[in-house]
């Protein structure tokens, strides 16, 4: 393949921010703009101090531009994640649910839109710190749990997915090969499987 | 043994997997195997024609002896054909991941006569320029590729003709006229060969790692002095990026 091997198999941290800017958020405009076209979504008719719903990335040139303040979604003020972060605690098999970009929006609104935060940005940095290391905790335990054939990440969010994919894609690979040679039935079908899963590596 | 050869082969594939530029061809590596690989051909239309002879022989009348004697004869037969198949593959994986760097490097659209032309007058030219400028100019030069390696890490970014192959030497020139006329499908508007990191800002701040001249991109000219600093639209010096003559702050 020519895309070079870094690139394959596995998202890089600013391709998964990229998709995370195509997410939908609302803004206050404070000029009129007319309604524009894109190829993917439509920017519609945006008038000044008058809600409406953009791609982030738009949100975020117009704030750059001093054209608009970014109205933060709902999950992201500290008694919201406060609520969540006890929730991890009191329940330790699972992850609670938090948006599917909650990693790479916080972040991205953390730095870019800080002024239209309701709370206080060091507070949301650290209670967005420690949700994060209290599910990485939980990640790195259910590590153990891992077996040839399935695995659960419910509530895990893409970019936290997208760091145990390097391990967790060879180990259960590797697990399944393991488990289908030692399978002594039907050998001949086995040696089959065998060549397919030293291909796919 | 048979196949060692192709080992050393393989171990210096392994060796050079991860590095950014592509080491000279290991022809008399490769002769030998080759040879030996003739050696075992002959040895295994020798056991072919002595196969016949066992088969003839069994025809007229069926001892064990021959029988034994044929079963022998597979087995050599069957032993040569795999040395013969696994010097085969070792060749093939060794050239394989030689030409995925070719194909990597072609891609990345950077003149392979560059890094030839900034590594040799680091020799050969040095004389004139610590005559000027007291040995300083030298280092700058050496160091004009780090920066280079240093924005595309894990890419192939230096090529040196001289140390392919010609059949390779072909195979490049062929793939970039294959990328070209690929590309040439798709227009002006978009470029495949372009930069793989998603796009974050319009504007940047790039600052001029080494002269230039005068540089005309599709939207303006710039001139490029060394450490100049410029606040450009990213699209337009994407390729000068790309080439290391800027760095982006």
């Amino acid at each position: 393949m020519v895309l070079p091997t870094h690139l394959q198999g596995n998202l890089t941290p600013t391709e998964i921010n990229f998709l995370a800017e195509n997410e939908l958020i609302t803004i206050l405009p404070r000029y009129s703009i007319k309604k524009i076209n894109l190829i993917g979504a439509t920017i519609p008719n945006l008038r000044a101090m008058r809600r409406e719903k953009v791609p982030l990335w738009v949100a975020l040139i117009l704030k750059n531009q001093d054209k608009c303040n970014i109205v933060p979604p709902k999950w992201l003020n500290v008694n919201y994640l406060k609520e969540k972060y006890d929730d991890e605690i009191r329940k330790p098999t699972q992850f609670s649910d938090l948006p599917w970009n909650w990693l790479e929006l916080s972040k991205i609104l953390l730095t870019k839109a800080s002024d239209d935060l309701p709370d206080s940005i060091s507070d949301l940095r650290s209670i967005i710190q420690d949700l994060r290391e209290i599910r990485l905790i939980k990640s790195r335990k259910g590590l153990k749990e891992l077996n040839e054939s399935n695995i659960a990440l419910n509530g895990l969010s893409l970019l936290e997915i997208n760091e145990i994919r390097p391990f967790v894609l060879p180990v259960m690979n590797k697990l399944r090969q393991l488990h289908d040679t030692t399978l002594k039935h039907d050998a001949g079908t086995n040696e089959e499987n065998m060549a397919d899963a030293s291909d796919d590596e | 043994m048979y196949g060692d050869s192709a080992n050393k082969l393989v171990a210096d594939a392994k060796r050079f997997s991860n590095l950014p530029s592509v080491p000279i061809y290991q022809a008399d590596l490769v002769k030998d195997i080759v040879k030996e690989i003739n050696d075992l051909n002959r040895d295994a239309e020798y056991l072919s024609t002595i196969e016949d002879n066992i088969r003839e022989a069994q025809e007229e009348g069926n001892s064990t002896q021959q029988e034994e004697d044929y079963k022998i004869n597979q087995c050599q037969t069957f032993v040569t054909h795999l040395s013969m198949r696994r010097n085969k593959r070792c060749l093939l994986a060794y050239e394989k991941l030689r030409s995925d760097k070719l194909i990597e490097f072609a891609w990345l659209n950077i003149d392979p006569a560059e890094p030839i032309t900034q590594s040799a007058p680091s020799s050969s030219s040095s004389g004139t320029d610590t005559a000027t400028n007291t040995g300083a100019p030298s280092l700058p030069n050496s160091k004009a590729l780090l920066p280079q390696s240093k924005t595309i890490p894990n890419y192939t970014t230096q090529l040196d003709m001289n140390n392919l192959n010609h059949f390779e030497q072909d195979f490049y020139k062929n793939y970039q006229n294959l990328i070209t006329n690929y590309k040439s499908k798709f227009g002006e508007y978009l470029d495949l060969t372009g930069d793989l990191q998603p796009p974050t800002d319009i504007f940047i701040d790039v600052r001029c790692l080494k002269d230039g001249g005068d540089v005309t991109t599709e939207y303006g000219s710039f001139n490029l002095i060394k450490d100049s600093q410029f606040y450009v639209r990213k699209s337009d010096v994407e390729r000068l990026i790309q080439q290391g003559y800027l760095e982006e702050i």
